[in-house]
C-alpha cells in the first residue's frame, strides 16, 4: 500500500517550515493594458487581426469551425463530428477567449460549454476573439479572476505553437496551430 | 564511468564544446533579459522559496487535501512509493482499457522511473511527442537537459536521423523543414493514440487540478484526444493555492527560456465526458530526501533548467556526462541523496562559482549543498585516491606558513624553467585540456609588502 507508506513516512519525520506567505503583486489601476497586451502578443508571435482579415481567412479555408459569438463567419456544423479524432484536418478554428494578460499576451480559454477540448490545439490556424475591456495586468490579476470562476479545463494560450528543439532555432508551428490571430473587440 | 571520464569523450571535439557552450549561454542571456523586465523578481524568488518550503513541511496534509479535491473532480488518484509501483499502476490502467498505443509528453519523472523501457518491454507502443524528446527517443538516448532534451544534437544529425526514420529529403537540414516532418509524423501518432501520459509542473492542493506547461501543444493534443489520461506527478510538485500559480507561472518560463510564459499553461481539473483521468503521486525517494535536513531544500526545484544553462561545467561537459536523470548543478545535489557512493563524483563537477544559486528562481542554495556533499563524501571515505592524497598534501601545506612560502618559491621557479613535458604529464590531471598560467616572478605576499606599506 503505497499511500499508507508515503503518509506514514511523512508523519514519522516532521519538521518545521515557514508560514505560507501572503503577498499581493496585482497591478491595481494599471494603465495602457491594451498597448501592453498588444506588444506582448506580438512578442509571442501572435498577430493582431481585424474583423475583415478573419472573414477573409475563413473564406480562404475549407474546413472552418466558428464557435465565436463575436464574429459572423459561416463554418462547419460541429454536431456532425462524433469524436475528436475526426478533427485532425481542420484548417481554422475561431473561438472566444475569456480574458487576456498584458504582461505576457496570454489569453485564458476555458473548455466549458463547448464540445471537444482539443479544438484550440488541433487546427492549422486559430483565431481567438477577446473584448478589450477584458484585459488584466499580470498573472496575479489573472488568478484573482480565476478564483471566482469554475472550469473543468482551461488554458492560457500565448501565441502559436512553437519549438526551438533543433539547435535553438525558433520554429513556429510545432504540434499545435501554426498561426494565432487575436481579434480585439 | 565518472563525470570526468564521461566528460573527456565530450570535450574531445572542441568545436562542439564551444557550440554547446554558446547555445546554452544564449539561453542564459534570454533569461536575464526576461528577468530584468520584472522589477519584483527578487521578492518573487523569496516568496516562491517560502511557499515551497512551507508546502514541504506540511506535505502530508496538502497531499490529503489534493487527493480529496482531485477525487471530487472525478479524477482517480494513485500513490506510488517507487518507480516500479508507478510503472505497474500505468500498466494496469492501460491494460484495463485495452490500450496499446500511447503518446507521451515531456516528463522527467517518467524518465526517472524508466517508464518507456518498462512499457516497450511489455509490447506497448510509446511515442514521445515533444520534438526534442522524439529526437532522442529515435536515437535511443536519454535527454541531456531537462528543458532542452536535444540541446547536444546538431541539425545535420537530426537531418540524418529523420532521413533514416521519416524518409525526409536528402540534404535538407533546415530546422523549419525538419520540424514540419516531425509534425506530420507525430500527427499520425496522435490520431492513433489510445492513452496520453504527461508530467506535471504544478499540482494545486486547494483545487485538485494539475498544471502542465508546454510550448509545442503536444501535451494537449494527446490529453484531449485520448479517452484515457495519466498525469504522473512527483510529490514535490504540490503547491497550496491556485493563487500561488501567479508566482510560479511568472517565474518558470522566464527562468527556463526567457519567455514571459510558455505558449500553453494547461490547467486540468475534471475529465471530459466519456473519458477517464488519472493522477499518480510518486515518491521514489522523495520522502527519504525530506528527512535529510541539509539537502531537503533541493525538493523545491521547479525544473526550469536555469542552473544548467549558467553552469560553466555543464555547458562544457554536456548533460550526458552526469550519470543521473537530472544533470547539472541540481542533479549533482539530488543524485547523492539516492546513492551517495554511486554519485560521489558529481558534487565535484562544479567550480563552486555560485552562479546556479543566483539564477535559481526558488533560491535553492545549490553551491552550499555541493560543498556540504563534498565534506560528507570525504568523511565517508568516498574520495578518489588521487583526490584524497592531494587534499591531504594541500592541508599539510596550508597549515605550515613557512613550508607554504618555500613551496611557492620553488613552484614559481619550477613552472618557468622546467620543460613542459615534465609538468603536463599523465599524473597531473589538472593539465588535461588546460595549460597552467605563467607564474608571476614574486608571490602575492611580496607584492603586497612592496605596494601597500
Ligand atoms: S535548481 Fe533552481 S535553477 Fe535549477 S532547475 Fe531547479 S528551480 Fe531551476
Amino acid at each position: 500500500m503505497s499511500r499508507k507508506d508515503i503518509l506514514k513516512s511523512l508523519e514519522e519525520a516532521p519538521f518545521a517550515g515557514p508560514e505560507l506567505p501572503d503577498y499581493d503583486f496585482r497591478q491595481a489601476g494599471a494603465t495602457d493594458l491594451l498597448g501592453r497586451f498588444t506588444a506582448s502578443a506580438k512578442v509571442s508571435a501572435a498577430q493582431i487581426v481585424h474583423r475583415q482579415e478573419v472573414i477573409a481567412l475563413a473564406g480562404k479555408w475549407e474546413k472552418v469551425i466558428n464557435l465565436s459569438s463575436e464574429i459572423a463567419v459561416k463554418g462547419m456544423d460541429l454536431s456532425q463530428f462524433q469524436s475528436p479524432y475526426e478533427l485532425g484536418d481542420l484548417d481554422l478554428v475561431i473561438l472566444d477567449g475569456e480574458f487576456g494578460v498584458a504582461e505576457n499576451g496570454a489569453i485564458w480559454v476555458a473548455s466549458d460549454g463547448r464540445p471537444f477540448r482539443v479544438l484550440p490545439f488541433i487546427a492549422e490556424h486559430l483565431v481567438i476573439c477577446i473584448k478589450k475591456e477584458n484585459l488584466v495586468g499580470n498573472m496575479h490579476d489573472a488568478y484573482a479572476k480565476l478564483e471566482r470562476e469554475k472550469y473543468s479545463f482551461g488554458v492560457f494560450i500565448a501565441g502559436p505553437s512553437k519549438t526551438a528543439d533543433i539547435e535553438q532555432s525558433l520554429v513556429i508551428g510545432a504540434q499545435g496551430p501554426r498561426s494565432l490571430g487575436i481579434l480585439l473587440i | 564511468m565518472t563525470h570526468p571520464e564521461k566528460a573527456e569523450a565530450f570535450i574531445k571535439n572542441s568545436e562542439r564544446v564551444d557550440w554547446h557552450d554558446a547555445a546554452l549561454w544564449h539561453v542564459r542571456n534570454k533569461r536575464d533579459k526576461a528577468v530584468d523586465g520584472v522589477p519584483e523578481w527578487e521578492e518573487l524568488r523569496n516568496i516562491a522559496s517560502q511557499i515551497k518550503a512551507h508546502t514541504l513541511a506540511n506535505l502530508r496534509s496538502y497531499l490529503i487535501d489534493f487527493e480529496q479535491n482531485a477525487m471530487a473532480n472525478g479524477v482517480e488518484v494513485h500513490w506510488a512509493k517507487d518507480a516500479t509501483s508507478h510503472n505497474r499502476i500505468v500498466q494496469e490502467i492501460l491494460e484495463r482499457n485495452n490500450v496499446k498505443k500511447i503518446v507521451k509528453s515531456k516528463s522527467m519523472l517518467t524518465e526517472e522511473c524508466g517508464l518507456n523501457h518498462f512499457l516497450e518491454e511489455r509490447d506497448f507502443e510509446v511515442t514521445d511527442t515533444d520534438l526534442g524528446e522524439r529526437i532522442i527517443q529515435m536515437r535511443q538516448e536519454p535527454p541531456s537537459h531537462i528543458v532542452l532534451p536535444a540541446i547536444h544534437i546538431k541539425k545535420e544529425e537530426v537531418g540524418d536521423l529523420f532521413r533514416k526514420e521519416l524518409h525526409a529529403e536528402p540534404g535538407n537540414n533546415e530546422p523549419s523543414y525538419l520540424t514540419l516532418q516531425a509534425r506530420i509524423h507525430l500527427r499520425k501518432k496522435f490520431m492513433e493514440c489510445q492513452a496520453a501520459i504527461t508530467g506535471v509542473n504544478f499540482g494545486i492542493a486547494e483545487t485538485g487540478e494539475v498544471v502542465v506547461c508546454t510550448n509545442e501543444g503536444n501535451a494537449d493534443m494527446g490529453v484531449h484526444l485520448a479517452p484515457v489520461q495519466i498525469h504522473s506527478m512527483g510529490l514535490e510538485k504540490l503547491i497550496p493555492r491556485q493563487k500561488d500559480l501567479g508566482v510560479f507561472v511568472r517565474m518558470l518560463a522566464r527562468s527556463a527560456t526567457g519567455q514571459p510564459i510558455t505558449v500553453y499553461t494547461s490547467q486540468h481539473k475534471k475529465p471530459a465526458k466519456g473519458t477517464e483521468k488519472h493522477i499518480i503521486l510518486v515518491d521514489n525517494g522523495r520522502t527519504n530526501r525530506l528527512t535529510m535536513e541539509k539537502y531537503r531544500s533541493a525538493l523545491q526545484c521547479i525544473r526550469c533548467g536555469a542552473c544548467m544553462n549558467t553552469c560553466p561545467i555543464y555547458r562544457r561537459s554536456g548533460g550526458h556526462s552526469y550519470h543521473f536523470t537530472i544533470p547539472g548543478p541540481i542533479g549533482s545535489i539530488l543524485a547523492p541523496t539516492t546513492d551517495m557512493k554511486a554519485h560521489s563524483d558529481l558534487p565535484f563537477a562544479s567550480t563552486l562559482c555560485g552562479s546556479c544559486g543566483d539564477v535559481c528562481p526558488v533560491k535553492i542554495d545549490i553551491p552550499n549543498q555541493l560543498y556540504r556533499w563534498r565534506q560528507d563524501i570525504a568523511e565517508a571515505g568516498g574520495l578518489s585516491d588521487g583526490k584524497r592524497k592531494s587534499m591531504k598534501a594541500m592541508s599539510t601545506l596550508l597549515a605550515r606558513p613557512r613550508l607554504y612560502r618555500n613551496f611557492g618559491r620553488v613552484m614559481r621557479l619550477g613552472l618557468r624553467i622546467l620543460p613542459k613535458s615534465l609538468i603536463t604529464n599523465r599524473y597531473n590531471v589538472w593539465t588535461k585540456g588546460r595549460d597552467l598560467p605563467t607564474p608571476p616572478k614574486q608571490s602575492f605576499k611580496k607584492w603586497y609588502e612592496k605596494n601597500h606599506q
